[in-house]
């Protein structure tokens, strides 16, 4: 469901009026700054990506089709591409391989984690470890499904399972959240 | 729900369109499920949500100063690059357009002077061809006059053409006849000189004569020619000659 701010945002953007610049910031801006985080492990790369992406979402703001995907999921899909984007990038340069998802190194999300997303984290650690190594792998480092089954050693088969079965699950974790902020 | 639609949400096709990984055929057949099926629509949302929340679940809170830098630096760029590209496109269109009629106008010009040199080498071709016949012609005079058995015959004219000078020149082995025709009297429009040969007493018509100046000019050369008479005749020439109208003679009996 589209909130209003959502539609507003959007109207906004499709009128290239430069007040939907801020209005995605104070909406978004921690989400992705989250996604980015996730995606490189490096706080200072993380700020380039959110700015890169930034600049990428103004200047490509006409291609957005809101028919095809929610405002979030458009972002979500520049942000991640440009982490993944400058994670191969200096990977190239530095010649040596970025370890892969080690949630010990981000004691920086536990700690400054946005105040108003502590309620959904709580939600989200309730998804079992096995699907969220999966959905991490495929939304957060850009892994093909081949590539997450070789990357985690398990069958092809059930990476997609995992996946399909962990954002079932998701719903049902998210479905008490919103039911519960329903209620209040 | 249908066995198409349920064997569609089955399969990860939607979770990959929503991750967009999927190939452009993929996504047309995610597009087409979403739009045409409301199940499928509804899991989409649905599975999009729960990116979202999910997503938003590790969100990080972004440092303070960051907001500005982010906010004027994107205001700062402009909205759209495809104007810019689609003016370098033209500009570069136009560039080569100028370009392509610079050389098509180049080509032309280039054709034309082509054409010109062409007629100018046929031209000269000719001239070669005409020259060397003419050499030719003037080195087989130049044999004849230098051959020992080409006797030269100089023409008088009588009282009616006195000032007729002219210089046959006869070679019988060779069987060739020139005469060289220096000045010849005025005659009236209608009436020409004619050039004719003495043949068992009869007058074979030749030429009409006329000044060669300083060439030869070949005459047609007749076996047992006794003579050569020139007479004045009706323009066009005759076909038998007038002798009351005679001005010059050689005989080449006597010689």
């Amino acid at each position: 469901m589209k909130t209003f701010v959502e539609k507003h945002i959007v109207e906004l953007l499709k009128a290239g009026d430069e007040r939907a610049i801020g209005l995605l910031y104070d909406n978004y801006a921690d989400a992705l700054y989250g996604v980015a985080i996730k995606v490189t492990h490096d706080e200072e790369l993380a700020q380039d990506v959110l700015q890169e992406s930034f600049v990428k979402i103004w200047k490509n703001a006409h291609k957005y089709d809101a028919d095809k995907a929610r405002l979030f999921t458009w972002l979500f899909r520049v942000v991640q591409n440009t982490a993944i984007d400058k994670v191969r990038s200096r990977k190239r340069k530095m010649n040596k391989e970025v370890q892969t998802n080690d949630s010990n190194v981000y004691h920086l999300q536990s700690t400054s984690l946005a105040i108003e997303h502590m309620d959904i984290q709580e939600h989200a650690n309730g998804l079992e470890d096995k699907y969220r190594v999966v959905i991490d792998a495929l939304f957060f480092q850009g892994m093909t499904q081949q590539e997450a089954s070789e990357e985690l050693n398990i069958p092809l088969g059930t990476v997609k399972s995992r996946l399909k079965i962990g954002l079932r699950e998701l719903r049902k974790l998210f479905g008490v959240l919103f039911f519960m902020i329903s209620m209040l | 729900m249908s066995d198409r639609v349920s064997q569609f949400l089955e399969s990860d096709l939607l979770e990959r369109y929503l991750m967009g990984t999927t190939s452009p055929i993929e996504s047309q057949e995610a597009e087409h499920y979403i739009a045409k099926y409301p199940e499928v629509k509804q899991t989409y949302i649905e599975l999009q949500e729960n990116l979202e929340n999910y997503a938003t679940s590790y969100a990080v809170k972004v440092p303070e100063e960051l907001r500005a830098t982010i906010v004027n630096v994107a205001r700062n760029k402009p909205k759209r690059a495809l104007p810019i590209l689609a003016i370098t496109a033209c500009m570069i269109a136009a560039f080569f357009g100028l370009v392509a009629i610079m050389i098509y106008k180049q080509n032309q010009e280039l054709l034309d002077d082509r054409r010109f040199t062409s007629n100018l080498l046929e031209n000269l071709n000719d001239d070669i061809v005409s020259n060397r016949e003419m050499l030719q012609s003037v080195e087989e005079q130049f044999m004849i006059l230098n051959n020992t058995s080409t006797q030269k015959y100089i023409l008088q004219g009588n009282v009616r053409a006195q000032r007729l000078e002219a210089v046959a020149y006869v070679n019988e082995l060779e069987q060739r006849s020139y005469i060289h025709v220096n000045t010849l009297p005025e005659l009236p429009d209608e009436q020409v000189y004619q050039m004719w040969a003495s043949v068992d007493g009869t007058l074979v018509p030749l030429d009409i004569l006329k000044v060669t100046k300083d060439n030869l000019v070949e005459i047609p050369y007749e076996e047992r020619m006794a003579s050569i008479n020139i007479t004045i005749e009706p323009k066009g020439g005759s076909k038998e000659a007038t002798q009351a109208n005679e001005v010059a003679t050689i005989s080449f009996e006597n010689n």
